[in-house]
């Protein structure tokens, strides 16, 4: 015989309830005033002689009342001969997830964490199946779960051993989050698909510094399932002093400094730190070190001077810190790039013409200078100017040979814009598109405005936001309605409100024609003044030269466009020296695994790019032990296989009892008990109020 | 039929198991007496209902107005001769008036805490009032001056005897305030009146006389002394009396708010005889003092009462003619 919930047997304790009742008679209830206790004398209370059990009968009767109301309780069971032995349980499903984020690189971390695998692999009991994941940025298996019913836990554990010796910290930010769904979604999908017991342990051990850096986004939006648990091994460096340098602005607005960020860790006891530049050799000569104070959990922005231009220092070294793996910030100068624009067109000079406009739409910029070259449409014939131009924008109607030199750019990948000044464009438009496309002068009632945008086109998805969205404040006082073959197969990305094509993209060959039907002069609108005219062309361009163009500074695991890269060879070298080979049509470069100066070399022309840690990979203090609550993860403490042995011992008690139903039938004795004892007790009174009666 | 009537009928149907010794006797029940609110109405319903029941009392012709012919004999005053009854029977007799008149009769009420404890419907306190206003209201109808003095552990209110219109209410207003004070001290309020009463007169304490005996013997002598006739009234409830609690209980001190813890089966007999004591050493002293003591337990009719102070009064009246013809023996 065995019990469920043993503990109502503690109410076995109430059956000297009625003999404490039956004491409690007979001890004073009463209390009498009396007008002077001078000739009175206390008496001692003498319970024992009082306490004399009137009726065994009747207190045996409510004493096993109360023995079977509490053993019913207690939920007796007759437990069958299986007993559950440790040897029982179903094998366990444990996900090793182990940070090998840049902030790992601390000193000593990386040791720590192979020891908590280790434990954890030490723990392997029969049955176990085991599998280790890596995470910084992304996430990878290392060594994947079994799908074998029969899984070795020696074969198992070796194999995450060699596979952890292969592994060391990287340089990328943790993305924490991710991985916690990703593992959490696999493990979880493991246990439900192989059909396995519901009594499965799926735990996932996180091995990380729980740095207040690492990303948990992703676990916003996550409903952690249920039967997942999370263990979290956390290591933590012997000297928490980590102060990180990062940029603090892309752009070197002053041109001689830079302004870089030092920003000192929560947990870190340093204060002072110096930055002076280096480069590959060490430190360069005659430099003034600066100093900084950044108090802890504080940044600070500094300006440094850039280096002299006779040195090769390519990066600025931060010293004071106790870690280094993110003190040393690489810098490449910023490129200045120039953009040939060809303007084809005959318009009056001044502010009624379109050109007026253009050439105050491109501003120079630190990274940018367009270079505005104009020609009438004669001169289109010979000038090589549109050979090298990124973008024609062509504003009066050419001539057949002019036209089809212009159709030559743009199937050879060139990009023109046609603004339809005018109707007599019409005939260029024709000889580009087809005959189809005629062109009809409209001059709306008042004026016409954008009515419909698709937003969904590079070209306007900047504005998508709904801050600035708003074009309605553009007028069109006169357009060209554009009539379009029906099997014409470009898009139409913005319309008047009328309906009629207010701009068109069209493919042609390997380039594209974009189709303004109004001009953005004052005669035609005032889109020339308003907000969207410059982004707009800016756009325009950008797309003209191929999409981004490799920047100067990247993060390590960001991913580097490769612009222009049309079939031809190129290849990548890497710090560590190390060159990557780039496919014909690869679009961008992923290796930036490490920080320092990568050089691209595409076709004789070498662009380098500098590659840094990321920023949040500084903030080292570990994040606060509900971080993880919040998002709905609560991580738990391990249990043990003895423990599990005993839930399991438990849910087979619970099903044991639930069958056998004992308490019923304890119950329904105990109703008789007490409706015997009611009976009796009743039998009783009327015996003893009779002799009253009688005597009265 | 007078309220009285009604309430004697009413005393002889309903209370002949609480006065069995009195049965037959037509007298009012305490109980329904103290449920009249005004003391001077319950104190008229007693005095009333004494005057009634007068025809049939054992004590027929007391009275306060006690006076007596006596035969001239040489040596008294020829002043009080009655000449009146000489020319009716020729004989010489003197007119003895008692000072009646000027009886002053001061009323001791005990106010303390412990006369707050009744086993009937009402309380010692009650029934001492009632008490004190019958016999005051009583006096009054003597056109006697009559005072009151209550006390607990000291003076609470003190009237001093009147007899003008309005001193009555006045009376039964200080007899009709509450227990206010804690233990019973008689020895305070037995110097004060020593002190305050100069003229001989009449002193009626009326007390549980639950306090020790010691003092209250000095005291009392002292009083005794100055020359006043002092009546003591004991009031007591008929539990104190019998102790007839039936289970242990915790007993609380009216006076001194002690409790104790009391098993009456086992303490009965050694508080019987410890009040059997007290009450003798009172009883000794009061006989040894020459003072009348009457114990009164508050299920006995007031008219009893009455009849008991009467007694006294006629004690002291034949008390005072035997020591006067003593006294004016000597001379003669």
């Amino acid at each position: 015989m065995s019990f469920l919930t043993p503990l109502y047997l503690l109410g076995l304790a109430a059956v000297s309830l009625p003999l404490i009742f039956h004491l409690i008679r007979r001890t004073p209830k009463g209390r009498y005033p009396f007008s002077s206790l001078m000739f009175v004398t206390p008496s001692p209370p003498r319970l024992t002689q009082r306490s004399r059990i009137d009726n065994w009968l009747l207190l045996l009767l409510r004493g096993a009342a109360l023995i079977l109301l509490a053993a019913a309780f207690a939920r007796p069971f007759l437990r069958s001969i299986a007993q559950l032995g440790v040897a029982d349980i179903a094998g366990r499903k444990i996900a090793i997830l182990v940070d090998t984020s840049a902030s790992m690189q601390r000193e000593g971390l990386w040791d720590q964490a192979s020891r908590k695998v280790e434990e954890v692999l030490d723990d392997l009991g029969p049955g176990d199946d085991v599998a280790l994941y890596r995470f910084d940025a992304r996430h990878e298996v290392l060594v994947g779960f079994d799908n074998q019913s029969v899984v070795q836990p020696e074969q198992k554990a070796s194999q995450l051993r060699a596979a952890l010796a292969g592994l060391k910290p990287g340089w990328s930010a943790s993305n924490l989050g991710d991985a916690l769904v990703a593992v959490a979604d696999e493990i979880d999908q493991l246990g439900n698909t192989d059909g396995q017991d519901i009594q499965t342990v799926r735990r996932i051990v996180l091995v990380s510094d729980l740095q207040e850096g690492a990303r948990l986004d992703a676990l916003r939006t996550y409903h952690w399932p249920s039967d997942v648990e999370l263990v979290v091994r956390t290591v933590a460096p012997v000297a928490g002093n980590n102060a990180g340098l990062h940029l603090a602005s892309g752009n070197e607005t002053p041109r001689e400094a830079l302004r870089v960020r030092v920003s000192n860790s929560r947990d870190s006891a340093r204060e002072q730190f110096t930055l002076h530049w280096e480069d590959r050799l060490g430190p360069i000569a005659d430099q003034e070190p600066i100093h900084v104070y950044a108090p802890s959990g504080e940044s600070r922005v500094v300006r440094v001077p850039l280096p002299p231009a006779d040195t090769a220092a390519d990066r600025l070294v931060l010293t004071g810190d106790d870690h280094d793996y993110d003190n040393r910030l690489f810098r490449i100068p910023t490129r200045q790039s120039e953009l040939p624009l060809l303007y084809v067109g005959d318009d009056e000079e001044g502010q009624t013409g379109l050109r007026y406009y253009l050439e105050r739409a491109f501003p120079e910029t630190p990274e940018r200078k367009v270079l505005l070259h104009a020609c009438s449409p004669e001169e289109l014939i010979a000038t090589e100017d549109l050979d090298s131009a990124n973008m024609v924008i062509v504003s009066s109607a050419l001539a057949e040979r002019q036209t089809d030199r212009l159709k030559g750019y743009v199937e050879s990948g060139g990009s023109a814009l046609i603004v339809l000044k005018d109707v007599a464009t019409g005939s260029t438009i024709g000889r580009l598109m087809g005959p189809e496309v005629t062109l009809d002068e409209v001059e709306p009632v008042d004026y016409a405005m954008f009515g419909q945008i698709d937003f969904t086109d590079p070209l306007f998805s900047p504005f998508a936001d709904p801050r600035f969205s708003d074009f309605t404040k553009i007028h069109f006082w006169q357009y060209r309605r554009i009539t379009l073959p029906t099997d014409w197969n470009g898009r139409v990305l913005a319309r008047f409100d009328s309906e009629a094509p207010l701009l068109l993209e069209s493919s042609i060959g390997r380039g594209r024609l974009w189709l303004l039907a109004a001009g953005w002069h004052p005669k035609d609108s005032d889109l020339s003044r308003s907000t969207k005219f410059v982004p707009l062309l800016a756009g325009m361009l950008e797309r003209a030269t191929g999409g981004s163009k490799v920047a100067t500074q990247y993060d390590v695991g960001d991913r580097v466009p490769i612009p222009g890269h049309r079939g031809l060879a190129g290849s990548i070298s890497a710090p560590n020296g190390s060159t990557f080979e780039l496919a014909s049509d690869a679009a961008s470069f992923d290796e930036t695994n490490e920080p320092g100066v990568y050089t691209l070399t595409l076709d004789d022309a070498q662009v380098s790019f500098a590659v840094n840690v990321p920023a949040e990979e500084s903030r080292t203090a570990r994040m606060s032990a509900d971080e993880l609550g919040q998002r709905g993860v609560a991580p738990g403490q391990p249990v043990t296989r003895s423990e599990m042995a005993d839930r399991l011992r438990q849910m087979r008690d619970v099903e044991l009892e639930g069958r056998q139903k004992l308490w019923r039938w304890l119950i329904a004795v105990a109703l008789a008990v007490l409706i015997l004892e009611t009976w009796l007790a009743g039998r009783l009174a009327r015996s003893t109020v009779k002799p009253m009666e009688t005597g009265a | 039929m007078s309220t009285a009537d009604r309430f004697k009928t009413a005393s002889r149907k309903g209370n002949a198991k609480s006065n069995s010794g009195l049965r037959g006797a037509s007298y009012v029940d305490p109980t329904t007496l103290m449920r009249i609110k005004s003391l001077q109405m319950r104190a008229k319903v007693v005095v009333e209902g004494f005057y009634t029941g007068m025809h049939r009392s054992p004590y027929h012709g007391f009275s306060v107005e006690f006076s007596e012919y006596r035969q001239y004999s040489p040596g008294d005053d020829p002043r009080y001769l009655d000449w009146r009854l000489y020319a009716r029977s020729d004989r010489y007799y003197v007119k003895r008036f008692e000072d009646e008149t000027n009886l002053r009769c001061h009323l001791l009420v005990d106010m303390s805490q412990s006369m707050g404890f009744g086993s009937v419907a009402y309380t010692k306190a009650d029934y001492a009032k009632t008490t004190a206003a019958t016999l005051a209201y009583f006096l009054s109808t003597q056109r006697d001056a009559v005072g009151v003095l209550a006390f607990d552990e000291q003076v609470t209110e003190y009237l001093p005897p009147r007899f003008r219109p309005g001193h009555m209410h006045r009376l039964m207003l200080a007899l009709e305030r509450p227990l206010a004070g804690t233990a019973t001290d008689l020895s305070k309020p037995l110097e004060r009146i020593a002190e305050l009463v100069t003229k001989r007169g009449l002193v009626v304490l009326i007390s549980d006389l639950l306090a020790p005996i010691d003092a209250l013997q000095t005291h009392l002598g002292y009083l005794h002394s100055r020359g006043h006739e002092v009546v003591v009234f004991r009031i007591l409830d008929p539990a104190e009396i019998d102790f007839t609690f039936g289970k242990p209980a915790m007993f609380h001190d009216l006076e001194s708010g002690r409790e104790l813890y009391v098993d009456p089966a086992t303490t009965r007999e050694e508080y019987l005889r410890r009040f059997a004591e007290h009450r003798d050493g009172i009883r000794t002293a009061c006989n040894s003092l020459g003072i009348d003591l009457y114990e009164a337990t508050i299920d006995r009719p007031l008219e009893l009462v009455l009849f008991d102070f009467l007694h006294a009064r006629s004690r002291s009246g034949r008390r005072v003619s035997r020591r006067t013809q003593v006294g004016r023996g000597g001379p003669g």
